[in-house]
């Protein structure tokens, strides 16, 4: 599989403030690599430099073997979907609407015959169909994640960033929204996830990236990164690694 | 369990008598607002001291435009008090009704805030501030290009003034507008006072006069200027639409989604600047169309953008053609400022909103 991203010695400071530090990570496509560390170790910052947001003081990003700057705003928007932290939209738009806003890069090309489609596939993924005529401002914090997973999913990109998009959600839709992030990288998408829960991160993930403060602590397989000892330094609390009976590891804190 | 099931079943088929609904609203609304404006325009026509019967003034139209028909006002004085007075009037009342609101409507789209306005935010003093300067300094600016294009000026530094001051990453919030639009307007208004000090006292009467608002003594080449700037800043607003949308899931977003942001945020000033600038240069300082307007539109047609736009053309028109008329009929013998008038009923309209706005977000500090 190719490279999807390339993120090479970046580093982005503001002021004073080292947010990343030395960074490297290249991710593939077909694999999702889960970012995972304590808050402010910098997930988001790196996140948003791989989407092109945020310019690295230093470093290089290249998207499919090309350099970020080259690209143009809707060569991304075709390439690659973020979905960020936090959601809003300005007035009452109503689900469908937003949903169909994630197709606004196709408009005008051969792809847009699929939008209706795109959009329904979408929503039906991010179970958001039953919602589909309600206002956005009218759901749970929850509903609006995944509606905007849908939006996200909608774009029919080759490359997703998600930031925490199991933030708000119960327990089900956890678990669905990181199938879905398997079954897009199955079909051939880069996924980068930032993840809180590192159980999860080491169910679903291929690699997983642990930040601290900036830097890049350990990457590899979740077998071979969740440690204890180094999980300890990282978040400052003690922690058991454990089996679950399928395999994977489970991270539960020492209570 | 029965229950459960039925509800399942019942949601798609209520969610598609949902979009039903929505489909024939607003053909609907447009229709009826068309209607209102027909009926307007020949109300305002018809109505003032010199009464015409409403075939007169189809009739009179008619004629104007080279069709003779039994129809037509049997005196000349009619036929060109019609052509003179009142036609240009009505022509002008829906020119700055629809750049109003279509001018509140795009400034909402980019502040992603209902309550962003030229009257609110200083727009519209700013333009006022250039228009003051234009009847002042006389000479080449006191022309009716010269007070459009000073108008322009004034309302682009302002909406400049504004949008700089009032966001911070990449969002508006309430608190921030409305405390730039005071300042905005403060010092604009400190400006307008200063240039009628400094003014001889025909300068004075007009500019006092001009800013309470009024499309008295409109004629026909100030409604072509105002005309063809609406026409023009509103067709590229409509070009916009698709792109305002995406504005609504913030800038960020609306980036990753292949926006780009900065460029469409500059059109989108100039945009503003000219309607508001057109309107004020010739009719006054008129505030809250566009905040009632789009408002009410979008209360009825959902947010999206071509139909907002669409429904604030013509809801502006019509409430400009109607409050026109009623401020030249309503006392006997004097005209009311058209400015007072839809500040009178904007004021209470934007108090209404505030208190909303702030209930939503959970009160402000």
């Amino acid at each position: 599989m190719s490279v999807a991203f390339s993120v090479d010695e970046v580093s982005v400071r503001i002021g004073d403030a080292t947010l990343v530090d030395r960074v490297s990570l290249d991710v593939e496509h077909g694999e999702i690599v889960a970012l995972v560390g304590p808050n402010g170790a910098g997930k988001s910052t790196l996140l948003g430099v791989m989407a092109g947001d945020r310019t690295p003081s230093e470093g290089r990003v290249t998207c499919d073997e090309r350099a970020i700057t080259q690209w143009n705003a809707l060569e991304l928007a075709r390439h690659r979907a973020v979905l960020p932290q936090d959601n809003h939209v300005a007035f009452s738009f109503r689900v469908r609407e937003v949903v169909d806003m994630g197709r606004a890069p196709w408009r005008g090309t051969a792809d847009e015959e699929d939008d209706d489609a795109a959009v329904a596939t979408a929503m039906a993924e991010a179970d958001v169909t039953h919602l589909a005529e309600r206002t956005f401002t009218s759901l749970s914090g929850g509903e609006r994640a995944r509606v905007s997973l849908a939006r996200v999913l909608a774009q029919r990109t080759q490359a997703l960033l998600l930031d925490e998009p199991t933030a708000a959600l119960d327990l089900k839709h956890q678990e669905d929204v990181l199938k879905v992030a398997r079954a897009q990288a199955r079909a051939g998408a880069a996924v980068v996830v930032v993840l809180h829960d590192l159980s999860l991160a080491a169910a679903y993930a291929d690699r997983i990236a642990v930040m601290e403060r900036g830097t890049l602590a350990a990457l590899g397989a979740p077998r071979d990164v969740l440690d204890a000892h180094m999980l300890e330094r990282v978040y400052g609390v003690p922690v058991r690694v454990l089996d679950d009976p399928d395999g994977t590891p489970i991270v539960v804190p020492v209570r | 369990m029965t229950d459960v099931a039925a509800a399942k079943a019942d949601a798609p088929a209520s969610a598609a008598a949902g979009r039903q609904r929505g489909r024939w609203r607003a053909p609907v609304l447009l229709a009826a607002l068309t209607l209102l404006l027909v009926l307007g325009m020949i109300a305002s026509a018809g109505v003032g001291q010199l009464t015409v019967s409403v075939t007169e003034v189809i009739g009179a139209l008619l004629q104007g435009i080279g069709v003779d028909t039994s129809w037509a006002p049997a005196t000349d004085v009619t036929y060109q008090a019609l052509w003179q007075i009142r036609f240009p009037r009505v022509a002008m009342s829906l020119a700055v009704g629809a750049a109003l609101a279509i001018a509140g409507a795009v400034m909402q789209a980019i502040f992603g805030n209902p309550l962003a306005e030229p009257g609110v935010v200083g727009v519209s003093s700013g333009a006022a501030l250039g228009a003051a300067l234009a009847i002042v300094s006389g000479g080449v600016f006191a022309g009716v290009f010269g007070m459009a294009a000073m108008a322009f000026v004034g309302g682009v530094g302002a909406t400049l003034l504004v949008y700089f001051m009032a966001r911070s990453q990449g969002r508006t919030e309430v608190v921030t507008l409305l405390l730039t639009g005071i300042a905005v307007n403060a010092f604009a208004g400190a400006g307008v006072a200063l240039v009628i000090f400094i003014g001889d006292s025909a300068a004075r009467e007009q500019i006092v006069f001009w800013q309470l608002g009024s499309l008295n003594g409109s004629r026909w080449n100030e409604v072509a200027v105002v005309a063809s700037l609406t026409l023009v800043a509103g067709s590229v607003a409509f070009a916009l639409a698709r792109r305002y949308d995406l504005l609504a899931l913030g800038e960020r977003t609306a980036g990753h989604l292949g926006l780009r942001v900065e460029r469409l945020r500059v059109i989108s000033i100039i945009v503003v600047a000219v309607l508001t600038g057109a309107a004020v240069a010739f009719a006054g300082i008129i505030a809250f169309v566009g905040l009632v307007v789009p408002h009410a539109v979008r209360m009825m047609l959902g947010p999206a953008h071509k139909m907002l736009l669409a429904g604030s053309l013509l809801g502006g028109a019509v409430l400009m053609v109607w409050a026109d008329l009623f401020a030249r009929t309503a006392v006997t013998g004097a005209e009311l400022p058209i400015g007072l008038l839809t500040s009178l009923i904007g004021g209470p309209f934007f108090f209404w909103l505030l208190r909303r706005a702030r209930s939503r977000q959970g009160g402000w500090a």
